[in-house]
């Protein structure tokens, strides 16, 4: 997985130049490109980092790239700058999901604890998304009984109780549910829970 | 000043050469002579002045005649309306009187005496009054002048104004940039400097860049005030390509210019012209701005609406300079825009006129004046399949001692 970076995308070169100078100043790790489209170009859905975007840029704008990179399956955290910017143009912008939404000159404080927040969050969410997966691929791997016994498990049925719905002996479920828990990588019924919950993918009524 | 005096004392004297001997066309010349007060709204003034005169007309005032010899026999003609057929006839004198043979004689020479006084009385009241009503004209005449004064003063001030607040957006911007520039090298280097990773010699190259930006927002501050100074058109022999290259640079400060094509065509060949560039530069980066506005409003045939993925919308923007039929040096700004509608054809260079919310309408009447100052004149049309083309031309600049 690449290290997490900056993208910086401006079209002025003084700018994007004395960014990257602010950013490595605190050790991060910046990557400038000079307009959205070279940006798109290099862009790769796995790309771990965040984005500082200029809206006022020869071709497509910022606020243009942000949407496209909103239809992305992975969400890279953006926050955008501008060196004129009305209400309309911050409201766009965070209805697009931007973290944050600054005016040149900016407080080089404020904006490198944000662009800090983003990476730090970008990682968590990264390490989420892979725990997630990990989580569905394990899920997949189980067996019919095994998946039933694992549902039971989960809403708090005892061996006994999931024995008399799956019309089996509570011995077969003791194996059914040792070899689940083997599968899932879970150390006890706690951390299954835990697991199950973290991992859940959001049902449509909890997305906003 | 001189002028505004002119005019009222002009239609006094007026007021009593009419009275002695009407004679409308004296009126409509001296007039012409005032003609030198600036800003005077000519048209309108000669035809109030020509509304007036009809009353002094010869036919009116033989008219006014007829009526006195027929209200003779009244005591004291108080006012001039016409009398009812109750109204005692001349003739009636005659009879009331007794039949002497010397008697007619008398009567006629009383009558005549009778007759003659009245007549210069109702002379004197008519010239009179007539003398206050041109003096009442006078004064709105002046109260007119005045109001045009301010009515320019106005605009002029919102010129100035309106010029920079339409260009806020894309000022602020430009000088934001630098700034922003400045900060974040100040910024980094100060961070450096305080972890103790930094060699005094690695602080060169962020110094330079930090002074790089900084003349480049002073550039930006100079070159505004130079724009928005009051003061006479200093004209000098100047290239008209230099003028329209730094315009067009300003116009595409606007919002929305980055999304554009443009095109300069520009006649490298072209003789200098003798303007004040920074006012004539005004001018074209209001044509310029307005092109722009039309090309970038993206609802022009044919273009499709919303298609961001082409990352323009198609819009153009054409500025052309070229030597026309007549030698003159013409600039021409085409763009491709939704074009002239109808309603807005009668008035593009009228102040206020304006298809844009927030916008002052300004920009076009701006860059007509300064164009006429300069002996030209602008001109719009639109350009067929859409978008219109504005275009004016100068004389080419007189040939200096040096060629």
């Amino acid at each position: 997985m690449p290290e997490a970076t900056v993208y910086v995308v401006d079209d002025d070169h003084a700018v994007r130049n004395s960014l990257s100078w602010l950013l490595e100043s605190v050790g991060m790790r910046v990557e400038c490109f000079a307009s959205a489209g070279a940006f798109l170009e290099a862009f790769q859905p796995d790309l771990g980092g965040c984005v500082v975007l200029d809206v006022r840029m020869p071709g497509m704008s910022g606020l243009e790239l942000q949407e496209r990179l909103a239809a992305a399956p992975v969400q890279v955290p953006i926050i955008v700058v501008t060196g004129h910017g009305d209400i309309a143009m911050a409201v766009r912008a965070m209805k697009a999901g931007a973290i944050d939404f600054f005016e040149k000159p900016f407080n080089d404080q404020m904006v490198i604890e944000r662009i800090q927040q983003c990476l730090e969050e970008n990682q968590r969410s990264r390490a989420d998304r892979t725990a997630r997966l990990a989580f569905t691929e394990r899920l997949a791997s189980l067996t019919r009984r095994e998946r039933q016994v694992y549902e039971r498990v989960l809403v708090g049925q005892s061996n006994k109780r999931i024995a008399n719905e799956l019309g089996i002996s509570s011995k077969t479920v003791e194996v059914h549910r040792a070899r689940m828990m083997e599968k899932m990588g879970a150390r006890s019924l706690a951390q299954l829970v835990a697991m199950s919950v973290s991992c859940r993918p959001p049902s449509p009524a909890n997305r906003r | 000043m001189r002028g505004f005096l002119a005019v009222p004392l002009a239609l006094m004297f007026l007021g009593d050469a009419i009275a002695a001997k009407p004679h409308p066309e004296t009126l409509t010349a001296e007039c012409r002579a005032s003609d030198c007060v600036p800003c005077l709204p000519r048209p309108e003034l000669r035809s109030e002045l020509r509304l007036e005169s009809p009353p002094e007309s010869p036919a009116a005032t033989t008219g006014a005649h007829a009526r006195v010899v027929r209200d003779v026999s009244m005591p004291i003609p108080t006012s001039m309306p016409e009398r009812g057929e109750s109204a005692p006839s001349p003739a009636g004198i005659r009879t009331g009187l007794p039949g002497d043979s010397t008697q007619p004689l008398l009567i006629a020479l009383a009558a005549a005496a009778l007759l003659n006084s009245l007549w210069l009385l109702l002379m004197n009241r008519r010239l009179r009054w007539s003398q206050h009503r041109l003096e009442t004209e006078a004064r709105r005449g002046h109260a007119t002048l005045e109001a045009s004064r301010r009515h320019q003063a106005a605009l002029a001030h919102a010129l100035q104004v309106g010029t920079v607040g339409e260009m806020a957006t894309g000022l602020a911007h430009e000088l934001n940039q630098p700034l922003a520039a400045i900060i974040n090298y100040a910024q980094g280097s100060v961070r450096r400097v305080q972890s103790g990773a930094l060699e005094p010699s690695q602080l060169v190259r962020p110094l330079v860049d930090i002074t790089r930006q900084a003349e480049r927002a002073a550039d930006i501050v100079r070159h505004v005030r130079q724009m928005v100074r009051r003061g006479e058109p200093q004209c000098v022999r100047s290239e008209i390509n230099d003028i329209v290259c730094l315009a067009v640079r300003w116009a595409q400060l606007e919002g929305g210019a980055e999304r554009l094509q443009f095109a300069l065509e520009l006649d490298v060949n072209l003789p200098p012209v003798f303007v004040d560039p920074l006012q004539l530069e005004q001018a074209v980066l209001h044509i310029v701005s307005n092109a722009i506005e039309a090309a970038g409003s993206c609802d022009r045939p044919g273009g499709q609406l919303g298609d961001l993925s082409n990352d323009q919308c198609g819009g153009r923007v054409t500025v052309r300079t070229q030597l026309n039929a007549a030698g003159r040096v013409q600039v021409s700004v085409t763009d491709n825009g939704p074009g002239i509608t109808p309603e807005l054809k009668g008035r593009l260079f009228s102040p206020f006129a304006t298809t844009k919310a927030g916008r002052m309408g300004m920009g076009l009447a701006i860059s007509q004046t300064i164009i006429e100052s300069h002996q030209g004149e602008l001109t719009g049309s639109a350009v067929e399949g859409g978008g219109a083309v504005f275009s004016f031309d100068l004389p080419p600049a007189p040939r200096s001692e040096a060629d």
